[in-house]
């Protein structure tokens, strides 16, 4: 039985020794590998033109999230043919997999400055790496940031509708959840379902995880509550795009599981990125929904007062909730394709 | 995945009927048997190669099939099994079942097999570390050990019992479970369809 097994584990390795080149340098690419860090393997995808000398860096939302879910079609056939797109499954998320690994937000940060050092070895140090972190990704990009040294390794920032502050965050959703909901019942729109977000936010304060894990149900439940939120013409659901990305069904559930049942944004709430922007200076472009309960757009208020040293652009779209590049893909690539271009 | 399910449940059924009408009344002996399998994690594709040693049954050596509905039955099977997930990773496992069987007179038989065993993945992807100093390494024959355990609900059809074929055909749907996986357990659905190969 033992030799079988090592006959057959070593007819997988010659197999697998005879893959192709890891790294493609040229034309329009779709390069597939893993980081191994801290006991997590990490895939990473990075399809699209890289003679852009441009990589678009997608720090997914969660933790816990899916980067692929990013990988729609509009952005296989607009994206990818403008810039190198560099989809990551951060620890604990989607198709990574290993048997442990630290679960604090700082392994998230180091994580992060490995991959970009590991795509500098592979694509060449001379290429632009543009961060583009959405949800809780905008909080590990500035996190990331802030940290002495990193703010060098990569050429701009791009936040969407992110928790740069999880505190700030809470008490905005819970106060944004209070005025929508009151002037939505006033025009007489969805009152029965605006009736128990309302309620309970009347009787209820943000602190608290399970305050904020109900605020967050509330957040998402609020935006299809909102008739003026532009729903995607062609829906591609999650499904779709995991399964023709490969992508473990099982695995993302458990690594779901994981970072909500070791509660990996808790120490978030102890960070105070803010008073560290001022630090920075990349270029940074910052785009929220208009509608977006859970980051809401005070979050890109308070970054624009502390990004002192830079002068970040902006961008508000008016039919968009917490995710704009699905409610509003043509308007939010395009500036995401101008602000690349210019930086 | 699907046709492959087809195809095996109109053998099943044409196969039935052809042996439905053959006499009943032969002697029966649970056997050992060499188990060859196509494993599908759902889409992806996989096999399996075991050997199951009949360990119990409540039919006496000789006894005529027509003297009960059916037997209770004990196997132990030992299994060598792998699986390709593009892009994820190869799992191979070594797994120990016990599978409880229950073997109607007719040929039909039901199966429960919790199990147990170990697993090594290899990742589909070349992988790379990068150390303190920012050096970047490549990571060689990356993967995991993981303790494997494994629930199945199989049904198949016996054809020794006729005296036509020397063997059974079978469908297992079942999962496995690879832990400790990112702290917690990853589960796997699984599906067979095998021959298993009477042996003494």
């Amino acid at each position: 039985m033992k030799n079988i097994f090592l006959k057959i584990s070593i007819l997988i390795i010659s197999l697998s020794a005879c893959q192709k080149e890891d790294f493609t340098r040229s034309g329009i690419i779709n390069d597939h590998f893993f980081l191994k860090s801290d006991g997590q393997n990490m895939p990473v995808t990075v399809a699209g033109n890289i003679d852009s000398g441009k990589l678009l860096l997608i720090v997914h939302g969660g933790p816990g999230g899916n980067a692929l879910a990013y990988r729609n079609n509009y952005v296989k056939t607009n994206i990818e043919s403008e810039f190198a797109v560099v989809y990551w499954y951060q620890r604990f998320a989607g198709n990574t997999q290993g048997n442990n690994g630290n679960v604090h937000i700082s392994a998230y940060r180091e994580d992060l400055k490995k991959l970009i050092l590991l795509l500098k070895h592979a694509y060449g140090e001379d290429k632009k790496i543009y961060l583009f972190a959405h949800s809780w990704g905008g909080f590990l990009a500035p996190y990331f940031l802030v940290e002495p040294g990193n703010e060098a390794l990569v050429d701009g920032w791009i936040q969407i509708g992110g928790a740069h502050d999880y505190a700030l965050n809470d008490s905005l959703t819970h106060a944004m959840l209070l005025k929508h909901g009151k002037e939505q019942m006033d025009q007489n729109k969805k009152v029965k379902d605006w009736k128990s977000i309302v309620e309970w936010c009347e009787v209820n304060n943000h602190h608290g995880n399970s305050n904020a894990a109900k605020l967050n149900r509330f957040a998402n439940r609020a935006e299809t509550l909102i008739g003026e939120v532009e729903r995607p013409a062609i829906f591609e659901s999650d499904l779709s795009i995991m399964l023709s990305n490969y992508i473990s069904i099982s695995s993302g559930l458990t690594n779901s599981l994981t970072s909500n049942w070791y509660n990996i944004t808790g120490p978030a709430y102890n960070v105070k990125v803010s008073k560290q922007l001022h630090q920075l200076s990349l270029p940074t472009l910052l785009l929220w929904g208009k509608y977006d309960f859970v980051c809401p757009a005070g979050l890109m208020d308070d970054l624009i007062v502390h990004l002192v040293n830079t002068q970040p652009e902006y961008h508000i779209f008016e039919k968009s909730g917490h995710a704009p590049m699905y409610n509003e893909p043509e308007l939010f690539w395009d500036t995401v394709i101008d602000f690349i271009k210019k930086h | 995945m699907m046709k492959h399910i087809l195809i095996f449940t109109i053998i099943l059924f044409f196969s039935s009927q052809i042996f439905v009408k053959a006499q009943n009344s032969v002697e029966y002996t649970p056997s050992n048997g060499l188990r060859l399998s196509y494993m599908g994690s759902v889409t992806y594709p996989g096999f399996k190669l075991g050997f199951e040693r009949a360990s119990k049954s409540n039919a006496a050596p000789g006894q005529l099939l027509s003297e009960k509905p059916f037997t209770r039955e004990r196997y132990i099977s030992y299994s060598l099994g792998v699986y390709h997930h593009p892009t994820f990773h190869d799992n191979l496992f070594a797994q120990v079942e016990w599978n409880l069987r229950r073997q109607r007179n007719k040929g039909m038989y039901y199966e429960f097999a919790p199990g147990a065993g170990f697993s090594r993945t290899f990742l589909q992807g070349a992988t790379y570390g990068v150390d303190s100093s920012g050096e970047v390494s490549k990571v060689p024959m990356a993967g995991n050990f993981y303790a494997l355990l494994s629930v199945s609900g199989s049904m198949g059809y016996n054809f020794s019992l006729k005296g036509n074929l020397p063997g059974k055909v079978f469908l297992k749907p079942g999962l496995i479970f690879l832990l400790p996986y990112n702290k917690l357990a990853y589960t796997r659905p699984t599906v067979e369809v095998g021959y298993t190969l009477n042996v003494r």
